[in-house]
Formats: structure tokens, sequence, C-alpha cells
């Protein structure tokens, strides 16, 4: 007997992040969806605009790792709301986890949610996880050529921050391919070097954050 | 390697189609597969043949069917499918574009083995 199903994978997982969505827009909350591959300086970049926002925008995280609260801890540290996920060496977060998660913070002191997925450039891309926003991490030494090898995450984001320009001296880094093969991939995507390090581009990078934390609070006026 | 909670989503929902159906044995699923999914068709056959083993799927062949991507230049408005990763409209040239098909991930049919039904038919008559 064939039974003619027609149905999403992807079905269960797209309702909760409808809903995950659904919540945040209530609360004036924006989202914003971090992918990299490990080490990029995802956390890095949480860290430098919690120390660089004084307070504006009210930024909570939710952590997505396999394992450890390390990065939780990082987040606690700058003072800012924060839930470790841990996959169990699973390889990218799921709606159903962010879903629990919200569950922990207090949406309404929120103005914007950092998600960082787990560290992989492939399996993140997926899934939805209810954001409003997706950032590309990649950092000057991984490589010119990882939106070339990975190209539908660069497709999909709405930022890439190029990492680590600090130490660009070091490394073989071919600025121009990289900028054009993200360009080809995704026309008009903004693109911001940053150095967690020095603080270089920070600013660029907060200021984001504030114009999708206010593109959000329109959405809950309107 | 998110074939894994891919194969368990479809494992899923076939098993739920037997539920419905009076627990009767999966048989055969097939799946479509869009080329711009970054999925691995054998990946998940695997992924789905260690998923299955112990439930009423355990010999159920995971068969799939790819769709071409086809994409629709914002430019011109011409439809085509792309060369390679960079989506360059061959009728105007421009960059990017908004995808017609090639997303696809979706469970398109589930077939149910219908004999247990004949045994307990033949054991009735008994
Ligand atoms: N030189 C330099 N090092 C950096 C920079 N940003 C981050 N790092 C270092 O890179 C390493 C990884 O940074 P994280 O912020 O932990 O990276 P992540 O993407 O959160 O890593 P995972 O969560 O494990 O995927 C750390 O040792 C950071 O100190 C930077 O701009 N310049
Ligand atoms: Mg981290
Ligand atoms: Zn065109």
């Amino acid at each position: 007997m064939e039974i003619k199903l027609v149905q999403k994978v992807m079905k269960v997982n797209d309702e909760l992040a409808q809903g995950v969505r659904a919540r945040l827009r209530a609360a004036g909350v924006a989202c914003v969806n971090m992918m990299s591959a490990p080490g990029s300086g995802k956390t890095s970049l949480i860290e430098a605009a919690l120390r660089h926002c004084g307070g504006s925008p009210r930024i909570g995280v939710i952590e997505g790792d396999p394992d450890t609260t390390l990065d939780a801890e990082r987040v606690a540290a700058c003072g800012a709301p924060v839930v470790q996920i841990n996959t169990d060496g699973g390889c990218h977060l799921e709606a159903n986890l962010v879903g629990r998660a919200l569950g922990d913070l207090d949406l309404d002191a929120l103005d914007i949610l950092l998600i960082e997925n787990v560290g992989n450039l492939v399996c993140p891309v997926a899934f939805d996880l209810g954001e409003d926003r997706r950032v590309a991490v990649v950092s000057v030494t991984e490589g010119h050529d990882k939106p070339a090898k990975y190209p539908k995450l660069f497709r999909g984001v709405d930022l890439v921050v190029l990492n680590k320009a600090d130490l660009l001296p070091y490394v073989d880094f071919d600025m121009v391919f990289f900028r054009d093969t993200v360009r080809r991939l995704n026309p008009g995507v903004l693109i911001l070097d940053v150095s967690c390090r020095t603080g270089d581009g920070v600013d660029a990078w907060v200021a984001w954050l504030r114009e999708t934390a206010a593109v959000a609070d329109k959405g809950k006026a309107g | 390697m998110h074939e894994f909670s891919l194969a368990e989503r479809i494992l899923e929902s076939a098993l739920g189609a037997a539920a419905a159906h009076g627990g009767l044995p999966v048989e055969r699923i097939v799946v479509e597969i869009g080329a711009l999914q970054q999925v691995v068709p054998e990946a998940l056959a695997f992924a789905f043949d260690a998923a299955k083993s112990g439930t009423p799927a355990e010999d159920a062949v995971l068969e799939w069917r790819e769709t071409a991507a086809l994409i629709a230049c914002e430019s011109c408005g011409s439809e085509f499918t792309p060369e390679d990763m960079f989506w360059m409209c061959p009728s105007c040239g421009a960059a990017g574009g908004r995808v017609v098909r090639g997303e696809e991930l979706i469970i398109q049919s589930v077939t149910l083995r219908e004999t247990l039904l004949e045994t307990r038919e033949v054991e009735h008559g008994n």
C-alpha cells in the first residue's frame, strides 16, 4: 500500500522555529543566529559586543556547544544573561532546543538575542531556529576559500564578519578572492572586518546589532 | 552529519504513517532531495539504515529522487539552472537570484507491506 505523504522532512523543526519567532516578536526581541567553523571567534564577538555596547542594545545569549559550559561562563563574566545548550555531540542547534532555552531568559529585559550555533559550516544551515538574521563568521586563519567551499551558508546570511583581521600580516589571505566570492554568492551582503583582539571593527559590529534590534522593535510596534 | 537527524525525522514520519494504518511494516520510503540541499543521499540512506533497526521499518528501503536547481534572475526574470555555485544569469549576467526549485527535502511516499493483514485474516479463518 503506497501512501502519498508529501511531507517536509523539516516540518517539525520549521513549526517550532515559527513558535520561537512568534514569542520573540511578541516580546520585541530581535534574534540573530551566528554560524562559523569551530574557533572563528563567535564567542569573542559576543564578548566584544557586550564590552563595547554600553548596555544598548540589551543582549541575551544562547550558547550552543556539543559539550561544556565554557562559552556560557565567558559570556556570563561580561554580565549578560546566558543559557548554555549542550547538544551531546550533536553538530547543530535545532528549534526545540532554542524553544526550551527561551524559558530560562527574561525576554522583557532584552532587545536582542544572540544564538551562537555549534561550530560547523554545513549542518546548522539547514535548521531554522526562529532567527530574524543570520551571521557567518570567518577568521582569516581559515583561508579565503571558505565561502567557495561552503556556498549555502554564505548565500543565506545577512552579515559576514571577517574576524582576526589582526592576523592578516601572518597569513596568505587573499582579500580580493574572499570578497569577490562572497559578493557573487550573496550580492549586497555586508562584510565587516573585525579584530576582537585589537577592537578594530567592533564599533561597526555593535552598530549592526543596534540596527537589527531596532528593526525588531519596529516590528513589535507595527 | 545532520543526515542522522534527517534520517530520524524521516523514520518518525514513516512510522507515523504505518501506525495510522494498523502498524503495517514499512517497505519503502521515497524522498525528494533538492540539489541545493547539502544532503548526501548515500549518507542519508546509511543513517536511515542505522536508525531503523528494531522498528516496524527495519526492512524498509530508502529511495531518493533528486530535483535540479532552478533560479529566477531578479534583474530580468529569466529562469535558469545554475552551472556552478555562482548563480549567474545566462541572459543578463546578473549575480544571485531567487530559488524556484532545489530546496526540497520532502518525504513523497511511504509504502507499507500488507502481508501482516493477510496473515491475520488467515489466522481468523482457522
Ligand atoms: N588573534 C586573534 N585571535 C582571536 C580573535 N578572535 C578570537 N580569537 C581567538 O580565537 C580562539 C577562538 O575564539 P572563540 O571566540 O572561542 O571562537 P568560537 O567561534 O566561539 O569557538 P567555538 O565556540 O569553539 O566554535 C580564542 O583563542 C580567541 O582568543 C581575533 O580577532 N584575533
Ligand atoms: Mg564559542
Ligand atoms: Zn537576468
